[in-house]
């Protein structure tokens, strides 16, 4: 990469930050070194389970929380009140929160005056897009949580932003809802050109829009990379049905993978999704004939529980 | 700045319930009042002392003495000093700092909401100055009785200027109760906790004298009292006397003296306004919006 490419292309750029809360004498350790790249136009998905560290991630990017360590840039400049990096950004935090004597409309008009000059054109146009144009003049105290979040994320829209934060954007909405919604996320990048930073614990959610993915627990950074990427690396359940089952498996045995018997004629073992054609070959090359090979993928649920552990009380 | 200012000015005037409450409350008692006055009046077919003693350009400026002259300003102050704490520590309570923060520098949100607060309360004790003088006019015409003096350029003139001084001290003594106001929001990010301890702020404030007195007796040190001098209180009340009266604040309670010119009250009066408003805004730098 040229010099001052990482500037140009990337728009977040998480550097070893470290989150510390103190509370009642004790320092609780939100976010621990964590250290991500976004690119421009990416649709990026933040997963990890409650108390991750997500939300807290999202608050430091938009200076609402003030790292412990590290540093924290957007569109190349280190994130402070007021910096460029923030006037090119919107975002949903945490559950739409919107002042409930005000209508919807108000609500964004508000918002769209305490923002960059001249956003405030095309409040209706957002509310149409998200669905809310007939309730617009509704107060926000009247509004449904799945209206609510319609409004957030039309909010986090505002002054047109190249890069677009939304923290569980599809809370409290109904399935149809729902889909429309990832719908609009995916056209925000893919006809826009926007950058999308989603966090999320619905997991096929993330499967289904996001290009990139990283995952974080306790604070740190578990695994990155695209969704593809991930399940590849990861060891996935194989079963190949084969001429001499007690000799293939005794010859995977004697190659260090833990091959069993399965149902009659068949094997399995796990593998390394990207192994699996080594395995093939090695059992042809010694005269063994496969007749079929299944590879049981891993969904991205299975692979977050695999990397996160089960869920702790 | 601007487009802050009209954001938080659209915020106040749609909260129609906590506005009304807490400022429209002040024009609403007024005509109330005096239309009860009139109609009493009426009915009984006699001039009531108050009215037959009113004069207009007293009416009309009498409304700043509940934020400018003690004691009526140990209550006067109280609802816009509630009014002006709900509405920072609301931010608190309904979420919205998170929207507003990433968008625009948090000192220039915390002045915009000053200035905006401290302009609607202004706004509704010179709209309730106007009511005041309205209803008066309006029961001296019904009961026909002369509202004096006559309505000259000359005596117009001479009660505007008197307005404005009074209007200009309340509005530097409600800015700085609007920076009390936010420090405590900052501080205790509750609306419960912030109208405690901007009330807690003001009283003390208001009744320094009291406990300054208490002390020069308690220690022997009659020269105690004089640090009332530093206090917003007098250099409001000082500031007020030099410029309408045209000489310092002379009616100070317990007998105490204090001679300070208008200049040094506001010097001490501007000091107040920046270290509170510094302190508010250099609070909410600091902190960490986790709500």
């Amino acid at each position: 990469m040229p010099k001052g490419e990482g500037a140009v292309t990337d728009v977040i750029h998480i550097r070893q930050v470290t989150k510390l809360f103190k509370a009642r004498r004790k320092s609780v350790r939100a976010v621990d070194q964590l250290s991500l790249r976004v690119s421009r136009g990416q649709v990026f998905g933040f997963l990890g389970p409650n108390g991750a560290g997500k939300s807290t991630t999202i608050r430091m990017m938009l200076d609402l929380v003030r790292p412990t360590e590290g540093q924290i840039e957007l569109f190349g400049k280190a994130v402070r009140g007021g910096a460029p990096g923030l006037k090119k950004t919107g975002a949903l935090v945490e559950g739409a929160a919107f002042y409930p004597f005000l209508s919807g409309r108000e609500n964004l008009q508000v918002l769209s005056r305490t923002g960059p000059a001249g956003s405030s054109g095309h409040v209706d146009s957002l509310l149409e897009k998200v669905g809310l144009s007939k309730r617009a003049g509704q107060r926000v105290s009247e509004y449904s949580t799945g209206m609510k979040q319609r409004l957030g994320i039309a909010a986090a829209l505002l002054g047109d932003p190249e890069l677009v934060i939304l923290d569980e954007p599809t809370n409290g909405l109904d399935p149809g809802g729902m889909i429309e919604i990832r719908g609009f996320i995916r056209s925000l990048a893919d006809e826009q050109g926007k950058t999308v930073f989603l966090s999320s614990h619905l997991l096929n959610e993330v499967e289904q829009i996001c290009d990139r993915v990283a995952i974080i627990h306790h604070g740190k950074l578990l695994r990155e990379g695209s969704v593809e990427e991930l399940l590849q690396r990861e060891v996935a359940l194989f079963q190949l049905q084969v001429s001499q089952p007690e000799q293939a498996c005794a010859l995977l045995q004697q190659n260090g993978s833990g091959a069993e018997l399965d149902r009659p004629g068949w094997i399995r073992l796990e593998v390394e999704a990207s192994e699996s054609g080594k395995i093939v070959r090695l059992l042809v090359e010694n005269g063994v004939e496969v007749r079929q090979a299944v590879l049981a993928r891993q969904s991205l649920e299975d692979f977050f529980i695999t990397v996160t552990g089960p869920e702790e009380d | 700045m601007v487009d802050l200012v009209r954001a938080e000015w659209l915020k106040i005037i749609r909260n129609v319930r906590l506005t009304t409450s807490l400022v429209w409350v002040f024009p609403i008692a007024a005509a109330t009042i005096l239309t009860v006055g009139i109609i009493v009046n009426m009915i009984e077919g006699e001039i009531s002392g108050y009215m037959s003693l009113s004069r207009w350009p007293q009416d009309f400026i009498g409304i700043w003495a509940f934020i400018n002259r003690f004691p009526a300003n140990v209550f006067g102050r109280m609802l816009p000093l509630a009014f002006m704490a709900t509405f920072f520590a609301g931010e608190f309570e309904w979420g919205t700092w998170k929207n507003v923060v990433p968008r625009s520098r948090r000192v220039k949100l915390v002045l915009a909401k000053l200035v905006a607060l401290t302009g609607v309360i202004l706004l509704t004790l010179a709209l309730t100055s106007i009511v005041i003088v309205l209803f008066q006019w309006v029961g001296h015409q019904i009961i026909d009785l002369p509202y004096e003096p006559a309505f000259t350029m000359a005596a117009i003139s001479e009660a505007l200027g008197t307005y404005l001084v009074e209007a200009l001290i309340a509005m530097l003594s409600l800015f700085l109760l609007a920076s009390f106001a936010a420090l405590a929001a900052f501080i205790t990010r509750s609306v419960l906790g912030s109208l405690l301890l901007s009330f807690g702020f003001s009283v003390a404030e208001l009744l320094s004298l009291g406990l300054l007195a208490l002390f020069s007796l308690w220690f022997d040190r009659p020269k105690l009292v004089e640090a009332y001098r530093f206090m917003p209180s007098f250099n409001f009340e000082n500031l007020r006397a030099w410029l309408v009266e045209g000489h310092s604040y002379v009616d100070i309670p317990f007998g105490v003296t204090i001679e300070a010119g208008a200049a040094e009250s506001a010097v001490w009066i501007g000091l107040w306004i920046a270290v509170i408003t510094f302190w508010a805004v250099s609070t909410f730098r600091r902190q960490d919006i986790t709500t």
